[in-house]
């Protein structure tokens, strides 16, 4: 049988609902020692995918943006150096720094509830991109799996080494950055692995310097019918920030305003799985827990609200730890399949903030805003159930979410002369319920069309929340049609997409103010192909257009990315030279952002930037030459619209400001694989 | 372009507020009869020195009466007026200017704004600010004067001005009642009549304290937006 009529069957009997790798058996149900197949993750949706590794490895890809920017349709902004999170949008939503879209490494979550800095804080700088095996991403809201903060959708990082043994590279690029990188593969299993990297830089311009350190590592190993799997890492960084330039300021384009800005920024993190038979199917239990710090330091909108400066010194600290227990099982009953997936879990974040304003001439704080203690507890609850009778398949689950929140506001009654002792706590309490259901249609061997509906949610941020308030939860609808076309050589996708948030609000997080919006609406389409035509020609593409806008009044939201495109394509080739083999690969990715809609009906410029990499490996030597912004583009990699005062700026209306995008960088690598 | 881009991306509208500009005039109303001290002023020069002009959303809030026979049995407490939010800035112009107030609507120049509610107007005087001229009459008793010139030392918030800035084509007329503002001054504590026949206030005297009043009193000012 050939390989892919085994894997697309192995798609059909074989659903995969939790997010992780699922190995199953073709004969569903039998337990004891079988031959097992590992599949491609069959999509549940149109717009469910796997970005595999050869993909990954096509175009450059210097850090944790760059493999974000491997999810359809998403763009991914580094407005304040290289150690603080990206600014995300997807599908129509601006999802700020996290909140609307659930990011999750190998089983550990990376979103912060509650974050100071911005809801569901998602930093991915730790990330080591040798040891991404695959980009799984499933947008919309439209799984039962997908829980707090997927309403734009979930993305998963697969972690695995390429190559089997230890590589070691050295990386020197420009403006002084380095890279050194040492990986060790022990097994055939790629899964099994230990990665350490290490970076530094001086940055494009003033204030960009930065370091972090990442070392990650996961072991997986079968006894008997247990599988176990165990993943470790730790990182930490340290990066200057340059803020924001003014449009109408005659400063250089990569010029920076404010002192002191940057931060600081720590993980530390652990998993333990173990998948199980159990009860005529298949368990897995995992436990994690992640140490995260942030220090960070801003100033956007430079003494506008105060003569000595508006500096903000944030620091916050999370504590998390959480558990869950998954259940699947196949069956067949009157002559169909089905399958039933259950899990059920919960997490503890234990966080402490503080947020001071700090004076602009020499970085000493002179005000507390935020000193506050917050424990925040999680349960959740999900099921599927898919009944799959011939060409079609049936989907419908929910899922419950129980949020509970206990806060010690240490600045509160803080008036010797009427409180003896400061301090106050509250508590609140809160339950979502989300509805998913989906259909599915097989037209021949290779076309199905898909029908879904979601409801998700994003949790609300503890301090925002008063004593006794059932808390309230941002509702999102999503629903989705589309169509895959599914080849060896090919995988097609479009898809055409809307969702409607209840209670929506703008969050500018540069100048720390919440608008409420009411209702708002957001749709689009986007198309995805991942094809190789012909042996070493790889190709993946993919453009999405989505629009937003408030109900009430049918204004477009400010700041989505209304059209985003992006190409990742590389041909890679053996060559014979003094009859040595030499690898050769040439790679190209091309990322396009239409204008965005700003306030004040202004758009933002459209971006094109082109990456190049070459790259030769002869036996164990690999070297690569990567470029990235190849044709030298002044771009702007964000752009928004506040009131500042910066030097001998006068105008108190708001204004354009923008953050410059990485201009031209040249990075050789010289990698060893023994 | 971005038509055909809109159509496209199902993306066509605007985003709640825009950016607009709008003319702003000045001008000043001169006292046309006896002040309440009995002196009659005939201005012969009434010069403003204005370096910027911001139209805010904050209101002015203004005390009034309003009768509530419950009120009688069960009285309620109400803040008292004159807190004033400034609110956030919709609109502004900043290019200094020296204008003659006497010679009708003067053209400031063009404001730079966004779209939105307005509660109320700042104007910041620079150079010499405000210094009028002429003549005073009570009586028998005439002389020329000379105010000199007062430079407030902070900008003149508050000053009312309700007006939803939309896209509509306008401008906005600010003036000055210089009679509003002379009233306050006494021009038998004025000072001293030089040589020429000239009386110069003196910074320290009453007339003088009641101009430089005159000129922070956001009754001084209006602010109104004329349709074009």
């Amino acid at each position: 049988m050939p390989h892919h009529l085994v894997l697309v069957l192995v798609g059909a009997l074989a659903t995969h609902a939790v997010a992780q790798e699922e190995v199953d058996s073709l004969d569903a149900g039998v337990s004891g020692p079988v031959t097992t197949v590992r599949g491609q993750r069959p999509s549940r949706s149109a717009s469910e995918i796997t970005v595999p590794q050869d993909v990954v490895q096509s175009a450059p890809r210097t850090g944790a943006g760059d493999l974000l920017r491997l999810v359809p349709g998403m763009v991914a902004s580094q407005h304040s150096g290289e150690g603080k999170a990206h600014q995300l949008f997807l599908r129509g939503f601006d999802a700020v720094h996290g909140q609307d879209v659930e990011l999750n490494v190998a089983g550990l979550p990376v979103n912060e509830v509650s974050h100071l800095h911005a809801l569901g804080y998602a930093d991915l700088n730790w990330l080591i991109r040798d040891a991404v095996r695959e980009v799984r991403v499933t947008e919309g809201t439209y799984r039962a799996f997908q829980g707090d903060f997927a309403t734009a959708g979930t993305v998963r990082f697969e972690l695995g080494l390429e190559e089997r043994g230890l590589t070691l590279a050295a990386t020197a690029a420009s403006f002084n950055r380095y890279r050194f990188f040492a990986g060790f593969r022990p097994f055939d299993d790629p899964e099994t692995f230990a990665a350490l990297e290490y970076t530094q830089g001086e940055g494009f311009g003033p204030q960009r310097a930065f370091g972090r350190g990442s070392f990650l590592s996961q072991a997986t190993f079968t006894l008997k019918d247990l599988h176990f799997r165990a993943v470790l890492g730790s990182a930490m960084a340290r990066f200057d920030s340059p803020g924001v330039v003014r449009q109408d300021d005659s400063a250089d384009f990569f010029a920076a305003h404010g002192l002191f800005q940057g931060g600081s920024s720590s993980r530390h993190q652990v998993l333990l799985g173990v998948d199980l038979p159990f009860a005529d199917g298949k368990a897995t239990v995992e436990v994690y827990g992640v140490l995260s710090d942030l220090r960070l330091r801003n100033n956007f909108t430079g003494f506008l609200d105060d003569p000595r400066g508006d500096g903000l010194e944030q620091a916050h600290t999370d504590a998390l730890f959480g558990a869950h227990a998954d259940y699947r099982r196949q069956f067949v009953w009157l002559g169909s399949p089905f399958r039933f997936d259950l899990s059920v879990g919960g997490r503890r974040d234990g966080i402490a903030q503080t947020q001071r304003a700090y004076r602009d001439s020499d970085g000493v704080p002179y005000r507390n805003d935020v000193d506050a203690k917050i424990t925040q507890s999680a349960l959740f609850g999900w099921a599927e159930l898919a009944w799959q009778p011939g060409p079609w398949r049936f989907m419908l689950g929910g899922r419950a979410d129980i949020l509970g929140y206990e806060v010690f506001d240490a600045l509160a009654f803080t008036n010797p002369r009427f409180n003896a002792v400061p301090g106050a706590t509250r508590a609140a309490l809160g339950i979502h319920w989300g509805l998913k259901a989906g259909v599915e249609r097989a037209l021949g061997d290779s076309v199905r069309v898909f029908a879904n509906y979601g409801d998700g949610f994003r949790s609300p941020q503890a301090r925002s929340l008063a004593d006794g308030e059932r808390a309230p939860f941002v509702n999102v609808r999503g629903a989705e049609l589309g169509a895959a076309f599914e080849r060896e050589q090919i995988d097609l996708r479009l898809a055409t997409f809307g969702s409607s948030v209840a209670d929506d609000f703008f969050f500018d997080h540069s100048v720390g103010t919440t608008v409420s919006l009411g209702a708002s609406l957001r749709g689009g389409v986007s198309a995805t192909v991942i094809a190789r035509p012909v042996t070493g020609w790889l190709v993946s593409a993919n453009a999405t257009a989505a629009t937003a806008r408030v109900v009430a009044t049918g204004a477009l939201l400010p700041y989505f990315a209304p059209l985003v495109g992006r190409l990742d394509t590389s041909y890679t080739r053996t060559f014979t030279v003094f009859s040595e083999s030499l690898i050769g690969l040439a790679g190209l990715g091309v990322t396009g952002i239409g204008p965005r809609p700003l306030p004040f009906n202004d758009f933002s410029r459209p971006v094109g930037l082109v990456d190049v990499r070459l790259s030769a490996r002869v036996r164990f030597i690999e070297v690569k030459l990567d470029v990235q912004n190849l044709l030298g583009s002044l771009w702007r990699d964000g752009e928004f619209t506040f009131v500042s005062k910066w030097g001998d700026s006068s105008s108190l209306i708001p204004s354009r400001h923008f953050t410059a995008g990485t201009p031209r960088s040249v990075f050789v690598t010289v990698e060893i694989h023994l | 372009m971005r038509f055909i881009l809109c159509l496209v991306l199902l993306s066509c509208g605007t985003t709640e507020a825009t950016r607009r500009t709008f003319p702003v005039s000045v001008a000043g109303i001169a006292p046309k009869g006896p002040t309440q001290t009995g002196w009659a002023v005939t201005l012969t020069s009434a010069t403003a020195s204005l370096t910027s002009g911001r139209f805010y959303s904050g209101k002015v809030l203004i005390s009034r009466w309003h009768f509530d026979p419950w009120s009688l049995i069960v009285s309620s407490a109400y803040a008292h007026p004159g807190h004033y939010q400034q609110g956030q800035a919709l609109g502004e112009i900043t290019t200094p200017i020296e204008v003659d107030l006497l010679v009708g609507e003067s053209t400031w120049g063009t404001a730079n704004a966004v779209t939105g509610e307005c509660g109320s107007m700042e104007l910041t005087y620079g150079g010499l600010g405000l210094q009028l001229k002429g003549t005073a009459t009570k009586g028998a008793e005439t002389f020329t004067f000379d105010t000199g010139a007062y430079l407030p030392t902070a900008a003149i918030e508050g000053v009312k001005f309700d007006h939803l800035v939309d896209t509509k084509p306008g401008h906005v007329a600010v003036t000055l009642n210089l009679a509003t503002l002379l009233e306050r001054v006494d021009f038998d504590h004025a000072g001293t009549v030089d040589a020429s026949g000239t009386l110069h206030f003196t910074p320290a005297s009453e007339a003088y304290n009641g101009f430089a009043r005159g000129i922070l009193d956001t009754g001084t000012y209006s602010v109104e937006w004329k349709e074009d």
